[in-house]
C-alpha cells in the first residue's frame, strides 16, 4: 500500500466512526478491505488505537496514572524515608482551659404540658411505630402473591420441575426465576406491566419491586403503580410515571433508557448519586466503578409487548403493511414475492398477465389483516370493505389490471426515480399496478398486539423503474379511510417520487391503498405502438407502515 | 441493590477475565461492524455464550482470543439473519478483517506504545487529538471551531493517526 492510499483508509476509517462517511465513500472503503487485507490490517489497528483513545484517552493523553500513581508512590516512600530517620519530637502536656468562672444565672423553665397532649403524643407514637413496623414487615414477608404470568412466548424456564404457565402466580421471596430463553411478562397486582426477554434472572423483592440479575426487562407502569422499581447489582431504578426498559449486562454494567415519562435513578458506589432521567434519555452504570455515564436511548432495544395468541413480539417498531400482503404479521413473518390477485382475492406466487375484471370487492380469507382488494372502475359503485363503505369519487378506468398485489423488497428498484437514491436496497414495499386497491382492516391489527395504538399511516411512492415504456408510465395514487378520501396524488410519472403521512384515529376501522390509471385514453400511440391506459404504470408503495405507540 | 447474579468463585473468575478482556474484544466487534448498537448486542451475546460455557475454558489459555472466536461467529452469524439497512462490510471484507485481528491481542502493549508516542507528537498535534477523544469534539465542527475544511482537517487527523501507527509499530518491534 502507498502512502495515499493508507491516508485514504484512515480518513475513511475516521469518517466512519464519527458516522460522516457518504454511501460512495463507505463502498470504496468496503472495496479496498475485501482486495487488500494489509489494509484490512492497517484498519484494524487503526481502530483499536480509536477506541483505546475513546476508552482510556486521559490516561494516554494526560498520562494520568503513571504521573498520579509515580507522585503518590514518591510521596509515601518520602513520608515513610521521613519518619525513619527523623527525631523524636517531644510533646507538651497540654494545659487544660481554665474553666470560666464567670456564672450566668440560668433559670430552668418547666414548660407547661397538659395530660391530655401527653397522652395524645403517646397514642401518636405508637400508632407511627406500628405503623412504620407493619409496613417493614410486609415488605421484608416472603410468599405474598403479588404478580400473575400473564403471557409468554417460547419460553424456556430453568425449573423444570415446577413449569411457569400463562396463569401462574408469583410470590415475593428470595426465588430467582431464571427465563432462559423466549419472552414472559408478569402483570402486577398494581397493574404495572414487566416484559423480560431472556436469558434473564430476576426475584419478585415486593408487591412493587423486581430484582434483576442479569438480561433485559421492560416496565409500562400506571398512574396506579408509581414508585414501582428495578433493582439491579450496582443501581435502584424508581418509575416516576412512566415506561423504561433495565438491562443488566453479564459484566455487571446496568442500562437504563426512558421511553416515556421519568425514572428516579440510584446509583453509584462510594459516592451515591441520585438523578431523574427523562423521557428520550439513557445511562449506562459501570459494574466496575459505578459510574454512570450518558448513552444514546435505543427506543426499539426492548420487548415492550408480547401476544402468544398473535404470536407478535413487539420491540416498538412499526407494523409493516408489505409484510402482511407477504402472509406476515407486520413484523418481518412475511413471505417476500407472495401477492394477493386482485381479481379473485386468492394468495398467489406466480405472475398473472393483463386481464379484466369486474369492479366487484374479493374479501381475502387467507390473511386476517387484509379485509378484502378490487379492481377499480368507477363505473358503478365501489365498495372498498367489507362492511360495504362506497368510495364515491372513484374515477372511471378501463377495469384493465396487469400483475397482482407483491410483498417485494426494492432490491428490484433500487434507484426508484432517476435522481432520488433510496440508500436502504432492502426496504419492504407492496407493488400495485394501476388499476388495483387493497384495504387492510384496523380493527384485527389492533388485535395483534393489544395496549398499542395505531397512530399513523406513512409511505413513500412512485412508479417502479422497470417498465418498459417509462414515457408511458402515468398513475393516480389514492388513500381512503372508511372509504373516505385522504389523500390523493394525481399524473405520476416515473422518476417522481412522493411522500404520504395520515393520522389515523382508534374509530377508524379500514385503510384503502388505491392505484388507478391516470386518465390515460383507452388506447393511445407511442412511437407507432399501440399502447392500453395501464401501460408501464407499474405503482409502489416503498415502507408502508403503520406508526404504533404504547396506550 | 440486589446481591451479585452468584458469588461463586467460578463467576467472580469470569466477571475477572471479562472484565480485563472486554474492551479489546468490543473493539474487534466493533471493527467488523462499525454500528455502535449492533456491536453492543453482539458483545453482550458474546459475554453470554461465554458465561454459559465457561467449563470450556482453561484457565491459563487466552481468554480474549477465545471470545474473539466467539464474536467472530456471532458476528457472521448476525450479519446473515440482518436484512434490513445496517452499514456492513461484505463477506470477503469481513473475512479478511477477521484473518488480520490478532492485532487486537495486543491491545495492553499498544496503550503503554500509544502513551509514548504522543509524547512524541507536535504540540498542536497533541491538542488536536485532546479535541478529538477528550473533549469528543468532531471533526466538522473542530474545522469551524478553526475556521478550516472539515476536508482538510481530516487529512491532517490521519496524518496524526498514521503517524501514532507507525511509531506504536516500531516500539513493539523494539
Amino acid at each position: 500500500m502507498d502512502e495515499k492510499e493508507i491516508s485514504k483508509i484512515t480518513v475513511y476509517t475516521l469518517k466512519l466512526v464519527e458516522q460522516t462517511i457518504g454511501p460512495e465513500e463507505f463502498e470504496e472503503l468496503n472495496s479496498i478491505l475485501s482486495a487488500n487485507p494489509d489494509a484490512a490490517r492497517h484498519y484494524n489497528s487503526l481502530m483499536m488505537m480509536i477506541s483505546n483513545f475513546q476508552d482510556r484517552g486521559k490516561e494516554i493523553v494526560y498520562d494520568e496514572i503513571t504521573i498520579e500513581g509515580a507522585l503518590k508512590n514518591a510521596f509515601w516512600k518520602e513520608m515513610a524515608d521521613y519518619e525513619r530517620t527523623a527525631l523524636a519530637v517531644e510533646i507538651s502536656k497540654e494545659e487544660p482551659e481554665k474553666e470560666d468562672k464567670t456564672l450566668t444565672e440560668i433559670r430552668k423553665i418547666r414548660p407547661k404540658v397538659s395530660k391530655l397532649s401527653i397522652y395524645s403524643l403517646l397514642l401518636c407514637s405508637a400508632t407511627l411505630i406500628f405503623v412504620i413496623a407493619y409496613a417493614h414487615l410486609i415488605s421484608m414477608r416472603h410468599g405474598i402473591e403479588v404478580a400473575t404470568l400473564s403471557d409468554s412466548m417460547n419460553a424456556k424456564w430453568a425449573d423444570i420441575a415446577s413449569p411457569v404457565e400463562k396463569g401462574t402466580r408469583l410470590v415475593t421471596g428470595e426465588k430467582r426465576w431464571l427465563l432462559r430463553e423466549g419472552y414472559a411478562e408478569l402483570l402486577f397486582d398494581n397493574q404495572a406491566r414487566v416484559v423480560l426477554e431472556g436469558p434473564a434472572e430476576f426475584q419478585i423483592l415486593a408487591e412493587d419491586r423486581v430484582g434483576l440479575s442479569y438480561g433485559k426487562v421492560y416496565a409500562r407502569v400506571p398512574q396506579t403503580a408509581v414508585g414501582f422499581s428495578v433493582y439491579t447489582p450496582n443501581a435502584k431504578i424508581i418509575d416516576l410515571g412512566t415506561e423504561f426498559g433495565v438491562q443488566v449486562e453479564i459484566g455487571g454494567n446496568t442500562q437504563l433508557h426512558v421511553l416515556k415519562g421519568k425514572t428516579m435513578l440510584m446509583a453509584g458506589k462510594t459516592d451515591r448519586v441520585n438523578m431523574e432521567i427523562s423521557q428520550g434519555n439513557a445511562r449506562k452504570i459501570s459494574g466496575k466503578t459505578g459510574e454512570i455515564s450518558d448513552i444514546c436511548c435505543r427506543p426499539n432495544h426492548f420487548v415492550r409487548v408480547i401476544n402468544s395468541e398473535s404470536n407478535c413480539v413487539w420491540r416498538g417498531q412499526n407494523l409493516d403493511l408489505a409484510d402482511i400482503v407477504g402472509g406476515g404479521n407486520g413484523f418481518g413473518s412475511g413471505t417476500i414475492g407472495m401477492s394477493i390477485d386482485p381479481t379473485s382475492g386468492k394468495p398467489s406466487s406466480k405472475p398473472e398477465g393483463r386481464r379484466g375484471a369486474s369492479n366487484d370487492y374479493r374479501l381475502v380469507a387467507s390473511i386476517p389483516y387484509v379485509d378484502g382488494v378490487f379492481v377499480p372502475n368507477g363505473r358503478s359503485q365501489q365498495i372498498v370493505s367489507s362492511q360495504g363503505h362506497l368510495f364515491q369519487e372513484c374515477p372511471e378506468t378501463t377495469g384493465l389490471t396487469c400483475e397482482n398485489i407483491i410483498n417485494v423488497t426494492t432490491n428490484v428498484d433500487f434507484l426508484v426515480t432517476q435522481t432520488q437514491y433510496v440508500s436502504d436496497a432492502s426496504l419492504r414495499a407492496i407493488s400495485m399496478h394501476a388499476n388495483m386497491g387493497i384495504t387492510f382492516d384496523l380493527q384485527a391489527m389492533r388485535g395483534l398486539i393489544k395496549g398499542v395504538d395505531i397512530q399513523r399511516f406513512q409511505s413513500q411512492f412512485g412508479i417502479r423503474r422497470y417498465a418498459v415504456r417509462p414515457s408511458a408510465s402515468n398513475a393516480d395514487f389514492w388513500v381512503l379511510v372508511d372509504g373516505k378520501l385522504k389523500f390523493k396524488k394525481e399524473h405520476v410519472k416515473i422518476g417522481q417520487f412522493h411522500s404520504i403521512d395520515i393520522e389515523l384515529s382508534e374509530n377508524d376501522r379500514f385503510l384503502t391503498l388505491m392505484i388507478t390509471e391516470g386518465d390515460d385514453p383507452e388506447t393511445r400511440f407511442l412511437e407507432d405502438m399501440v399502447l392500453t391506459a395501464i401501460d408501464s404504470d407499474w405503482g409502489i408503495f416503498i415502507d408502508p407502515v403503520l406508526v404504533l405507540s404504547p396506550k | 441493590m440486589m446481591k451479585e447474579a452468584d458469588n461463586s468463585p467460578k463467576y467472580k473468575l469470569f466477571i475477572r477475565l471479562l472484565t480485563a478482556n472486554q474492551k479489546r474484544i468490543y473493539g474487534f466487534i466493533y471493527a467488523l461492524m462499525p454500528n455502535q448498537a449492533a456491536s453492543e448486542d453482539i458483545m453482550q451475546q458474546t459475554s453470554l455464550f461465554m458465561w454459559e460455557h465457561f467449563d470450556d475454558f482453561r484457565e491459563g489459555t487466552n481468554f480474549s482470543a477465545w471470545g474473539i472466536t466467539i464474536a467472530r461467529n456471532l458476528v457472521r452469524q448476525y450479519c446473515r439473519k440482518q436484512k434490513r439497512s445496517l452499514i456492513t462490510f461484505d463477506s470477503q471484507a469481513i473475512e479478511n478483517l477477521i484473518d488480520q485481528s490478532d492485532v487486537f491481542e495486543t491491545q495492553d502493549d499498544q496503550i503503554t506504545a500509544l502513551r509514548h508516542c504522543f509524547k512524541k507528537l507536535q504540540s498542536y498535534e497533541q491538542e488536536m487529538l485532546r479535541m478529538r477523544y477528550i473533549q469528543r469534539i468532531r471533526v466538522p465542527e473542530i474545522a469551524e471551531n478553526l475556521n478550516r475544511t472539515t476536508g482538510h482537517i481530516y487529512r491532517v487527523m490521519a496524518r496524526i493517526h498514521n503517524s501514532l501507527l507507525k511509531c506504536i509499530k516500531r516500539q513493539l518491534s523494539s
